[in-house]
């Protein structure tokens, strides 16, 4: 568009690089305070590290995040090397079509042979006429070729190892397969770090209190399961007080128990002296060993519910996310999730730059940036020149690590000492893994599984593995279709998120030609013809049913809370009176007690969806999902944080009107983010007001 | 209006329509013109507000809510975000005739509009209809354009002149209006439902019932 990159002013209150989570909320609420803002990002997408793709994009994202980046030297310290620093970000990347075996198999090393010391585009190109030979497709449409044409790059890529070897040869399945993605590739909106919000946490709240709302519409996590080792189960998990009564698998004396802890959760600041003392300990530790649910399903429960991404939270911790968890549930639903539609940050971040625009502030994606200007002896950012040569000025500068310098790159990278990643995995399949339950979380506890199974020394999974199926009722894929993605905190760089992860896929799916995976469903097993890449049709109905059944959430369709609250006591109140009048106790009767099916009937009705409460995954009788397309990669988290390095203090610290928003983290929810965009909001505009509500459209006579 | 004093039913439709183009073609001063009939030649760029709403009597007993969106501040690119485009049901195309790079810019405009969103499924999920306004024409000398850019009908218009606004919306809410019809096997209220935003929601609660 004319013009595009000369702006007429050049001076601004704020600068902010990168459209990720974190800087869109901080760019809302600056414009919102009546600050300009500039608002640039090199990507020609929003969401920065919380981007979502179509398949077609997923795809180019993927290629471009593997290939190194051709650098010249030894660039200018006050250069800012942005493509080089994303590719840096993230490693271990790996792209797999299943199905490998079906259909004609051609071979590929024959050809790559050949051609190996040839660039990568030649051999890509001989590859690429080679299936073209080989396969001759009749009337191939412009995404067969297109299909033929990425198989080829990856098969020749010798930047991406893992991804050439998984393309030494190629089945004409899988040709169909990528066709077939490629068709629908507008359905899919992949998400790269995908998260869910409380329905009652803060970032919900703010979301309603500011009115940006009104942007997003949501879905409700419909179920949780939690992975059990001793019985290699994944098990859906009682998560709410509904679902808690009508439990099969507590026994009376144990909903007792668990009901009573939730209770106490709820209030828990006000009884500090139960938990004072576990303060800093391990959240486990204290409900099992001082709070008393020693049973293994209590003990899942409870984490089911209060596991927020991290493997190390506190008693503190651990009782704070319980209490948000358990203010959530009821809000929208019988849920404490809420899961935006269309891509999950992304979508967020998109919202909070509209508000962002709506008070002035100015946006340009794709807008390269040539390099930082800084007074070094006051230590004050000055400027920064984009590649037009146009020098852009600010009072403050919000960035994330991608756009520094490579001076402010190297001090940053100079004072972490302990790194941290997070391990991804994006994984389309042809069904759900959780029968009808088709919006679900599930958590593979820290040394559940393990990860080389066979070999010495065992290796165990050193953090839990979270894992979020979305179908097509969230705008993420078609109907016929799943995602599943696969995420899990990682403390080195060396396992290859592939290592990390596949031991919790494996519980999930059925992986063609990994023997350790889910069984093929039976119709599977049968030669299936090549055309109908596409699931059965009961799975098309079924999906497509449980689509529908779920209702879209906008912020505004409250339940009414009181109704819900008296509900909830009522039947708390004749479970209490009819577990202390049965006697004895049965450990764990095979049916439900007498009073849970009569007890949750009037909360059942007012739900929008109930199911049996604790349903076993994958017993045999829902056909396993069969892995079609995966996406592997390991992004840095990698952070400055106690303890430094020893001599790092004696740096130059960055400049002091800088300000560098962290890495997405790896948890289940935005809280950390939102909650550093409001400090870094409060530091840059004290006394302010964070986010005030947006006007109603209509109250504006001047407009 | 006068033949029916008490329309036994009056429908209400809601849509969301677009006003998308470069930098200074005028966008905003064509919503002031339609909507509140001012023009202003003090151009300031919007703040503060989503859209503008211009209620219309479209029949004895059809009343349509319009919701015209302008881009804010992220007209530089492309790249508009979801959040904008979404659930919109039509859209106005502005370049101004004096400069011809933004008619340039169309197409890539129409070309965006498209791959980020279409209409309703209920109305057949095609792309959403569009025209083209040839705005500034107060300004423009003898000498005049050019080609159209495909499959777009095209209105030559003056915010400042207040020529020709009124019938662009109106041919375009035409346009709507038909595709609603065609598709409406319904009830009125639900047909009524369709491309409505999340707003309307709330305000449905608590103006009807």
């Amino acid at each position: 568009m004319a013009d595009m990159d000369s702006l007429e002013t050049t001076v601004f209150d704020a600068i902010i690089l990168g459209t990720g989570f974190t800087q869109t909320i901080v760019a809302a609420a600056l414009a919102r305070a009546g600050k300009t803002v500039l608002h640039l990002d090199e990507n020609d997408y929003y969401g920065g590290e919380s981007g979502a793709f179509g398949f077609r994009d997923l795809v180019k994202w993927a290629d471009k995040v593997a290939t190194p980046v051709s650098t010249v030297a030894k660039a200018d310290s006050d250069k800012i090397e942005f493509d080089k620093l994303v590719a840096k970000t993230y490693n271990h990347v790996e792209i797999q079509l299943y199905n490998a075996n079906q259909g004609t198999i051609i071979d590929l090393a024959p050809v790559i042979d050949a051609n190996k010391g040839a660039s990568a585009e030649d051999r890509a190109k001989a590859i690429e006429d080679y299936i073209n030979a080989t396969c001759t497709p009749t009337a191939p449409s412009k995404e067969t070729n297109e299909a033929i044409e990425t198989i080829a790059s990856w098969a020749a890529s010798s930047n991406q190892g893992a991804t050439a070897k998984n393309f030494t040869s190629v089945s004409t399945h899988q040709i169909h397969a990528l066709e077939e993605l490629y068709k629908t590739t507008r359905k899919y909106n992949f998400d790269l770090s995908p998260k869910l919000l409380y329905s009652r946490g803060p970032l919900t709240n703010l979301l309603i209190s500011s009115g940006i709302g009104k942007y997003l519409e949501f879905k409700l996590l419909e179920r949780t399961a939690v992975y059990e080792a001793l019985t290699d189960k994944v098990e859906m998990m009682p998560t709410s007080k509904e679902d808690v009564f009508v439990s099969k698998a507590l026994s009376l004396k144990e909903k007792r128990l668990l009901m009573k802890f939730l209770q106490f959760a709820v209030d828990y600041e006000n009884q500090q002296s139960i938990w004072e003392d576990y303060r800093d300990a391990p959240f486990t530790q204290f409900v099992q060993s001082a709070y008393g649910l020693t049973d293994k399903v209590l003990t899942a429960v409870v984490y089911a519910i209060g596991f927020d991404g991290n493997d190390e939270a506190t008693t503190a911790d651990g009782l704070k996310s319980v209490k948000v968890y358990l203010q959530s549930l009821g809000r929208y639903g019988n849920s404490a999730y809420l899961c935006p539609l269309y891509g999950v940050g992304s979508e967020l971040a998109q919202a909070f730059c509209r508000v962002s625009a709506v008070y002035g502030g100015i946006y340009m994606l794709q807008h390269g940036l040539d390099k930082h200007v800084v007074d070094k002896a006051a230590n004050k950012w000055q400027s920064v020149v984009d590649h037009t040569g146009q020098t852009l000025q600010a009072g403050q500068l919000i960035c994330s690590r991608e756009y520094l310098s490579v001076d402010m790159d190297a001090y940053l990278e100079a004072r972490i000492l302990n790194r941290s990643y997070v391990s991804h995995c994006i994984l389309v399949t042809d069904r759900s893994a959780f029968g009808e339950t088709t919006l679900c979380k599930t958590l593979f506890p820290m040394g559940s599984l393990v990860l080389n199974p066979g070999e010495t020394p065992e290796k165990r999974n050193e953090h839990t593995i979270s894992v979020l199926q979305m179908c097509g009722g969230t705008m993420s894929c078609p109907s016929d279709r799943y995602i599943l993605y696969i995420w899990a905190e990682s403390d080195t760089a060396d396992g290859s998120a592939k290592e990390e992860l596949t031991a919790a896929i494996r519980k999930l799916v059925h992986i063609p030609s990994d023997s350790r995976s889910l069984k093929a469903p039976a119709s599977s097993e049968e030669p299936v013809p090549e055309s109908t890449p596409a699931p059965t049709s009961e799975t098309k109905a079924l999906g497509d049913a449980s689509n529908e059944d779920q209702p879209r959430m906008s912020l505004d369709q409250e339940m009414d809370m009181e109704q819900v609250r008296q509900e909830i006591l009522k039947a708390e109140k004749k479970l209490f009176e009819e577990a202390d009048t049965t006697t004895p106790i049965p450990s764990r009767p095979s049916t439900p007690g007498p009073s849970s099916s009569g007890s949750a009937k009037p909360l059942t009705k007012m739900f929008q969806k109930s199911k049996s409460s604790v349903s076993l995954v994958n017993n045999g009788s829902t056909p396993a999902p069969v892995a079609l397309f995966s996406l592997f990669y390991k992004r840095t988290t990698s952070w400055p944080r106690v303890p430094y390095p020893i001599g790092s203090e004696k740096l130059t610290p960055l400049p002091s009107n800088l300000t560098l928003l962290k890495p997405m983290n790896h948890s289940l929810d935005f809280e950390a983010a939102t909650e550093e965009a409001r400090a870094v909001f409060e530091t840059l505009c004290p006394g302010e007001e964070f986010l005030p509500p947006t006007p109603e459209p209509e109250d504006h006579a001047a407009y | 209006m006068y033949d029916n004093p008490y329309p036994t039913e009056i429908r209400e439709y809601l849509y969301k329509i677009l006003v998308i183009g470069d930098l200074g073609t005028g966008k905003t001063s064509i919503i002031k013109r339609y909507v509140h009939n001012i023009f202003s030649l003090n151009y300031k760029s919007t703040i503060g507000v989503d859209f503008a709403l211009k209620v219309i009597q479209w029949s004895p007993d059809t009343v349509v809510r319009l919701q015209l969106w302008d881009i804010a501040g992220q007209e530089r690119f492309g790249n508009m975000t979801r959040v904008y485009y979404k659930e919109a049901v039509a859209a106005l195309v502005v370049y101004d005739v004096t400069r011809p790079k933004t008619f340039e810019a169309v197409t890539k405009w129409k070309a965006d509009l498209d791959s980020k969103v279409s209409l309703p499924q209920a109305w057949g999920g095609g792309p959403i209809p569009v025209i083209l306004l040839a705005n500034k024409t107060d300004l423009q000398d003898e000498a005049s354009t050019s080609l159209d850019p495909a499959e777009m009908e095209k209105f030559a218009t003056s915010a400042k002149d207040n020529n020709n606004i009124e019938d662009a919306a109106r041919f375009l809410l035409t346009e709507i209006m038909a595709t609603e019809e065609e598709h409406s096997h319904r009830t009125a209220d639900d047909a009524a439902m369709i491309g409505r935003v999340q707003l309307s929601q709330s305000k449905a609660k608590e103006g009807c019932c």
